[in-house]
């Protein structure tokens, strides 16, 4: 059996070394943690960076596809109108020299003149650059499906189901810039006549579906050749999607027409 | 326990709890349920301090009645455990220990009351477990996907403050019936000088973990 002494001693150094390991413990717990906490932080800030970046670039892309459209516009319609206002006055400056009133030809003008200023109207509010902010998601699909439709070549519909709500300004910039690109697709590339919107709204996710009688194409061929522009935009599509949370499916055959369709839960918080 | 030599610094650390009882209690409608249960257990335990400090005064002896306390702590420290770890075996394993620790402290308590001042096996048994359930936590946390910010985890200061106690007052405790064969004197006033620094140091962890921040819900 040990001496007092002895048996105090043993006390005393399992107790430190207890203490010890205790301690030892807790400051390599708070050393692992803290540096995977900064390491997560740092992800964040990349993330949030990444999602600014995306935002931005979507912004930009919208505009350009504003002006684009914008320019087309005044080429195709304005530009004309106001040749053949131009014209008008030429004959209406002939009659006038030899004194005859033509009165058609007056009322023909003002008509042109009314068309054209109807137009610039347009016009100015297309190029608002805040359209998105200030109309909403619902209302900027709405003149874009407008502008489609005026074309004449596509029978387009748009179907809103469910109560409208807005889904935060981020979120319906990049909602609105992908519905966009989806649509280019579809004019350029899917040699569809008509072209099926619904826009739905659940009380827990947000579903855009977009419907196409197009070509369509072989979705396994572009996912196995992801650098083809198909294939990029795609990728283009589903990085958008997932920047805001969202789901994107592609159901497509050849010759078969395509459907595209944007699942948004809107339980979950906006870009981090 | 058998202690009742005035002494203020022991006194101090006893009533100290008074501390993080004041801030839970302003804090209450902020707090995580699992977080407000340990305000109400806090309450528990200023109950147990004052009929611990009558019947010292009164009967001269009250370690039957701090052991019983200590296993209803070990049952209700391993419930905290049980709703913050994760793991579904360690879980079963919990459940299993609360009722196979209360048959064992029955029996020591119904066995040896009142010959033996304290029940080195419970202390050794709650501190094992407290210890070993403290390190799967940390562990868990370490590897959560999302982390938060320490001084918004009520939990850690919580299972810190609880890991400070059972491992200091297994300082004086785990090792009461191997001193007292060589009836040191001296012991008592060290132990209850070791168990008034671990109760200071818990409660300042709690009433650091009642100050905590709300952890944000989700994160995306």
């Amino acid at each position: 059996m040990p001496t007092e002494a002895q048996a105090i001693e043993l006390v005393i150094l399992i107790g430190s070394s207890i203490c010890l390991g205790l301690i030892s413990l807790i400051v390599m717990f708070l050393f692992f943690y803290q540096k995977r906490y900064f390491q997560q932080e740092r992800a964040i800030l990349q993330i949030k960076e990444q999602a600014s970046k995306e935002i931005l670039k979507a912004q930009l892309e919208i505009r350009e596809n504003t002006l684009n459209g914008v320019a087309r516009e005044i080429h195709d319609n304005s530009g004309q109108i106001l040749s053949l206002i131009k014209l008008n006055i030429n004959q209406i400056l002939d009659g006038a020299r030899n004194n005859v009133a033509p009165r058609e030809l007056l009322m023909e003008t003002k008509t042109l003149v009314t068309d054209a200023i109807s137009d610039l109207r347009n016009l100015s509010r297309s190029l608002s650059s805040d359209t998105i902010e200030k109309l909403g998601f619902e209302t900027a699909l709405k003149n874009q499906f407008e502008k489609i439709k005026k074309s004449g070549h596509y029978k387009c519909s748009l179907l809103i189901e469910g109560h409208s709500q807005r889904l935060g300004l981020e979120k319906e910039i990049i909602l609105f810039r992908m519905t966009q690109e989806i649509i280019q697709n579809i004019l350029k590339h899917s040699h569809a006549v008509q072209i099926l919107t619904v826009v739905r709204y659940d009380p827990d996710q947000f579903t855009i579906t977009i419907v196409d009688d197009g070509i369509g194409f072989d979705i396994n061929e572009v996912n196995s050749h992801p650098s083809s522009e198909k294939g990029s935009g795609l990728d283009n599509l589903n990085s958008r999607a997932q920047l805001i949370g969202a789901n994107l499916q592609v159901i497509t055959r050849k010759g078969e027409g395509t459907q595209i369709t944007i699942r948004l839960p809107l339980s979950l918080q906006l870009i981090p | 326990m058998t202690d009742i030599v005035p002494n203020y610094f022991v006194f101090f650390a006893t009533y100290s709890i008074v501390f993080p009882i004041v801030f839970g209690v302003q804090n209450f409608k902020k707090l995580d349920i699992l977080v407000k249960s340990l305000v109400i257990f806090l309450m528990i335990e200023l109950g147990n301090e004052l009929f611990a400090f009558y019947l010292a005064h009164t009967t001269g002896y009250n370690g039957v009645e701090y052991a019983c306390y200590f296993i209803l702590e070990t049952c209700y420290f391993s419930l905290y455990f049980y709703f913050l770890l994760k793991i579904r075996w360690l879980r079963a394993l919990i459940l299993i220990f609360i009722p196979s620790f209360i048959i064992m402290g029955v029996m020591k308590l119904s066995l040896s009351a009142p010959k033996t001042i304290w029940y080195t096996s419970i202390t050794i048994t709650e501190t094992t477990v407290i210890v070993l359930l403290s390190i799967v936590y940390f562990y868990q946390l370490l590897k959560a996907q999302v982390l938060v910010h320490i001084t918004r985890d009520a939990d850690f200061w919580v299972v810190t403050g609880i890991l400070v106690y059972a491992v200091l007052s297994f300082f004086p405790f785990g090792f009461w019936e191997y001193l007292h064969k060589y009836h040191i004197a001296q012991i008592t006033h060290i132990d209850s000088d070791v168990i008034a620094v671990s109760n200071i140091i818990m409660y300042l962890f709690f009433t650091f973990a009642f100050l905590c921040p709300p952890k944000p819900r989700q994160l995306n």
